[in-house]
């Protein structure tokens, strides 16, 4: 089956900033997280999905089809596509001009989808759009990109600044256009907790380098935050290094920081990143924790969130 | 392609038409009347049309860059490259000759105003319509060239939409520093004057002037053709 979205290689240099060979597969029916922090590179990415610049190198293509810069192709997928940016790009016109703009560029534009989308978040034809709250704002854009039907969502930085009710209404908009099977979205935000709660997978970009790109539950088992005391932590810490260590020559990778012992800076808690390893993190540190007869301890997991694998990996880079 | 075209003018003017009317329904009558009490009818569409022609194309270029992402919305629209170029160009085109057009009604709308209150009088002579109208042709024209020049390499800025506005201005300073010893206080000579007062001579005038703005026009459609392909494609 051809990916929804497929990059590879993509690069693009704007003054210092430089996105550096940067690949992502998307399939049909994915919901895909774009994190970063401010900066990192996913503004750059969702551009390339509308071939809005040339870049120094890779390619982009959407259901198998190429979407280079210059080429004329772009038409009929651009028309599948529905993209929704961190702030409404219409500027001081009427939302009924917005309809007005849909209907002269979309020829399967939905006239009442559209009403009834603005009419349930409560918005007036006659509103100017940049009057409007920002979770109206963003739901007028929604329903934009609804109206004419596409098979693929592109969301920039979609509940940024939302408070939390309007948030969980612009996710269940999400899922429910996720409830077609061949519907695939590609969301980035800072927000990654509400990225949590959709996502199938996370790509995380630092400085215009892809940091991971993994799915959500394989970050979240490889992935741990122990709770334990600071003696028993360092145990721990040289157990997980020296197994891995292990692993990596097993597999024969390369990989220098798999793990990162922050007991220093916060305390009890330990973060554990046990990539190449065959033991998820809890049964890792349970293992360690049973082999050094580390008995009477108070030990904790916690499900760790994107921010956090995101913090840690980034530092681990540093 | 046709229907491309027609959708992305269609929404260039949605998206713009906030701007343009502001520029139509305020600064282009607002400059005709003041430049008619001033300057007459021949000095009003000279320099009406010349605000009217780059207001409207200047308006097009810093609202599309400044007030929202309207670059990027049209971007992801369903449009052929080349539509999309064809439909601008159209876009300026059809703006500045609304402009131009709406221009031309606001001065012969203010002449008559003040003919009726038998105000109208031309202070300037005919040399000093010549000097006057083609000067602030010349001086637009030049602002106009040097700018779009800027724009094209680093692209719009907030400073940039106030550019109608400075041309406006710019007449509104010129025209009083030479009313009260012009060149034309001790130039004109009868010969111009009985020009001036002769039928052909104002039609011969008014065409120059109708032919400048036209010229005037096309070069800065033209070059705000060549702007929107540079820095959006």
């Amino acid at each position: 089956m051809k990916e929804a979205i497929s990059i590879h290689n993509l690069s693009k240099r704007y003054g210092d900033f430089n996105l550096d060979n940067f690949s992502l597969e998307v399939p049909p029916g994915h919901v895909a997280g774009l994190v970063g922090s401010n900066g990192a590179g996913k503004t750059t990415v969702i551009k390339s999905l509308f071939a809005a610049y040339k870049p120094e190198t890779g390619s982009v293509r959407v259901f198998g089809q190429p979407m280079s810069f210059g080429a004329e192709v772009h038409s009929s997928l651009k028309a599948r596509m529905g993209f929704v940016f961190d702030t409404a790009p219409y500027g001081p016109i009427k939302v009924s001009a917005v309809e007005a703009i849909g209907r002269a560029n979309y020829t399967n534009f939905d006239v009442k989808r559209f009403q009834d989308e603005i009419a349930a978040a409560g918005i007036d034809r006659d509103a100017k759009s940049n009057k409007l709250s920002r979770g109206m704002s963003m739901r007028l854009q929604l329903a934009f990109a609804f109206a004419h039907n596409p098979d693929i969502l592109i969301l920039d930085e979609p509940t940024a600044g939302l408070d939390p009710m309007a948030s969980q209404d612009v996710l269940e908009m999400f899922r429910t256009f996720m409830d077609d099977p061949q519907h695939t979205i590609l969301i980035s935000s800072h927000d990654t907790q509400d990225l949590e709660a959709i996502v199938d997978t996370v790509t995380c970009i630092h400085e215009g380098k892809t940091v991971f790109s993994e799915t959500l539950d394989y970050l979240q088992t490889h992935y741990g935050i122990v709770q334990l005391p600071k003696k028993e932590a360092a145990l721990v810490v040289q157990q997980i290094r020296e197994t891995q260590a292990v692993q990596r020559e097993l597999i024969g990778g390369n990989r220098k920081k798999e793990v990162k012992d922050t007991t220093e800076k916060k305390g009890n808690s330990l973060e554990v990143y046990t990539e190449n390893h065959a033991l998820n993190t809890t049964v890792l540190v349970t293992n360690i924790v049973a082999a050094e007869r580390i008995v009477g301890t108070r030990v904790t997991f916690e499900r760790p969130h994107i921010d956090q694998i995101m913090n840690l990996m980034i530092r681990g880079r540093k | 392609m046709r229907r491309e075209i027609t959708a992305v003018t269609k929404t260039d003017f949605q998206l713009l038409k906030p701007y343009l009317l502001t520029t139509y329904l305020l600064w282009i009558p607002l400059s005709a009347m003041v430049n008619v009490l001033q300057g007459g009818l021949f000095f009003s569409i000279c320099t009406v049309s010349a605000v009217g022609l780059f207001g409207s194309v200047m308006q097009l270029g810093t609202a599309d860059e400044v007030s929202g992402n309207f670059q990027l919305l049209r971007l992801t629209f369903p449009q052929k490259r080349t539509a999309i170029q064809a439909g601008h160009f159209l876009s300026i085109f059809l703006a500045t000759l609304v402009g131009y057009l709406v221009g031309l009604f606001a001065a012969l709308i203010s002449w008559i105003i003040f003919l009726l209150e038998g105000k109208d009088s031309i202070p300037f002579g005919f040399w000093g319509e010549i000097v006057f109208s083609f000067g602030i042709f010349a001086i637009a024209l030049l602002i106009g060239a040097l700018m779009l020049v800027c724009l094209a390499q680093f692209g719009f800025t907030k400073g940039f939409r106030y550019f109608p506005w400075m041309v406006a201005l710019l007449s509104l300073l010129i025209v009083p520093l030479f009313m009260p010893s012009g060149p034309y206080g001790a130039l004109p000579s009868q010969v111009f004057v009985s020009i001036m007062n002769n039928e052909q001579a104002r039609l011969i005038t008014s065409s120059i002037a109708l032919a400048g703005s036209c010229m005037l026009y096309a070069i800065s459609a033209f070059l705000a053709g060549a702007l929107y392909k540079k820095r959006q494609f």
